[in-house]
């Protein structure tokens, strides 16, 4: 059975050669194409710029895919970055303000450095120098306008803060400029003075004391002054008062107690 | 031949077919080039004992195919794709045989009376086609076989397993063992009596 079936295979094999003919082949090739065209037809779409690319239904569904992941990152990005892009903005805009107002702090600091440095320079070299003393002055005269500005306007809230805090007197009395100049000078480090520290204004002593050379004073007025500074125990600005009193009044005997108490000797 | 076409060689018949499916007709022409002479042969030894036998085949063939490529898109790589394509066939062939009464004409089984026939048939051909039939005696005597036991022969030729046969068929394997057993007995029976005949 065997010999049988394989004889019978080989026979096949002799014999069964027929081969499809190439007009079939033709016929059935063409059916196929014209069928994978419809295909192509169904899942082919043109592209809207032209037939140019063109995009199979996996492409689109690739591209509709990605642009949702888009729309769905931003939807949730935007408002996440939103309120702390409009913060920052704020925080700029804070930044630039602080930092203009520093920018001015900074630059009167420095004005009055400069400033309170010239005045030292001025002050130390007073004694020495009245010519340098004017040149000084003459120097910072626009600093010095800025000054008289601020000086009355502190004058209009505050009429008593032009006097002249104790410490200035000590240069006042040498000075060999006129009177006048001394005395906006020594306006404007007082102002300077309050300016940089604005404690000076509540002073009790700047408030009640004014110097000779602006209001000059009767002797009564003086007495009337230097008694008040004993009856408050203050004595350092009696006696300074007491020297003013003594320079305008020279004649005038002081009594006693004030040689005891103020040692105006 | 080029890399991507060495590449789809390789590939299997499904996976040729489901490219196809998806509108690459290069896949389709690698998969019929596998298959278009064996099933042109399918029809042809079938209608062997017709002299419109190959005109046949051929037109069978080609709506075997058609029938397969309009139906790609109802494609399911679920079963061989060798096995749905000649089923397609098969069931062409059935068709073909109904439309033609070729089917009631032929024999089920073995008998004397179709070897007689045989004889008296070539006795009566020319010498010129003697000669050609005693070429192709065994395709000649194809054509004496019951269509079940000639198409389960030709398919097990053609490189079926007898479980392809038997789903092409749709029958079990034990009946296309049967028919395949009957069929070799009887081409044995009926080639020995053509060369004693010769």
């Amino acid at each position: 059975m065997k010999n049988n079936k394989d004889q019978l295979s080989e026979l096949y094999r002799q014999q069964a050669q027929d081969k499809a003919p190439e007009q079939l082949n033709q016929s059935v090739l063409n059916i196929a194409a014209k069928k994978s065209e419809q295909f192509a037809g169904k899942n082919t779409q043109t592209h809207f710029f032209g037939q140019l690319i063109p995009f199979e239904k996996s492409h689109w569904l690739g591209v509709g895919s990605a642009c949702c992941v888009m729309i769905l990152s931003l939807s949730i990005l935007v408002p996440m970055t939103q309120t702390p892009l409009h913060q920052s903005q704020s925080v700029e805009n804070s930044h630039a303000t602080v930092s203009a107002s520093e920018r001015i702090l900074k630059q009167r600091s420095e004005l009055y450095t400069q400033k309170t440095e010239t005045m030292f320079d001025q002050v130390m070299d007073a004694d020495q120098s009245p010519a340098i003393k004017a040149t000084a002055t003459l120097s910072t005269a626009p600093v010095k306008v800025s000054a008289q500005k601020r000086i009355a306007q502190s004058q209009r809230s505050k009429p008593t803060l032009s006097t002249i805090a104790p410490k200035s007197r000590s240069f006042s009395a040498p000075s060999n400029l006129p009177k006048e100049e001394i005395a906006t000078e020594q306006d404007m480090i007082m102002s300077d003075s309050v300016l940089v520290n604005p404690a000076m204004e509540s002073s009790s002593l700047a408030d009640q004391y004014m110097p000779a050379t602006q209001s000059p004073r009767t002797a009564a007025q003086w007495l009337k002054i230097i008694n008040e500074r004993l009856a408050a125990k203050d004595f350092e600005s009696a006696r300074l008062a007491v020297e003013d009193f003594s320079r305008d009044y020279p004649d005038y005997e002081q009594p006693e107690n004030w040689k005891v108490w103020l040692h105006t000797d | 031949m080029g890399l991507l076409a060495t590449l789809q060689t390789l590939k299997s018949d499904e996976s040729l077919m489901l490219a196809y499916q998806a509108g690459k007709f290069s896949s389709f022409e690698v998969l019929y080039k596998r298959y278009k002479d064996s099933l042109y042969r399918f029809f042809k030894y079938h209608c062997a004992g017709n002299s419109q036998g190959a005109a046949h085949a051929e037109d069978l063939a080609q709506d075997t195919w058609a029938a397969i490529i309009n139906r790609v898109e109802h494609y399911q790589a679920t079963a061989k794709f060798k096995t749905y394509l000649f089923t397609v066939a098969r069931n062409k062939l059935i068709d073909f045989y109904r439309r033609y009464g070729h089917l009631e004409n032929h024999c089920d089984s073995f008998d004397d009376e179709a070897i007689d026939n045989d004889r008296q048939y070539r006795k009566s051909q020319p010498s010129e086609q003697e000669q050609q039939l005693h070429q192709q005696q065994l395709l000649r005597q194809l054509d004496k076989l019951p269509i079940d036991q000639r198409q389960a022969f030709i398919l097990k030729e053609e490189g079926f397993s007898v479980a392809e046969i038997a789903s092409i068929s749709d029958v079990n394997t034990e009946t296309i063992k049967s028919r395949l057993r009957y069929a070799r007995t009887r081409l044995k029976q009926l080639l020995t009596a053509a060369e004693v005949q010769l």
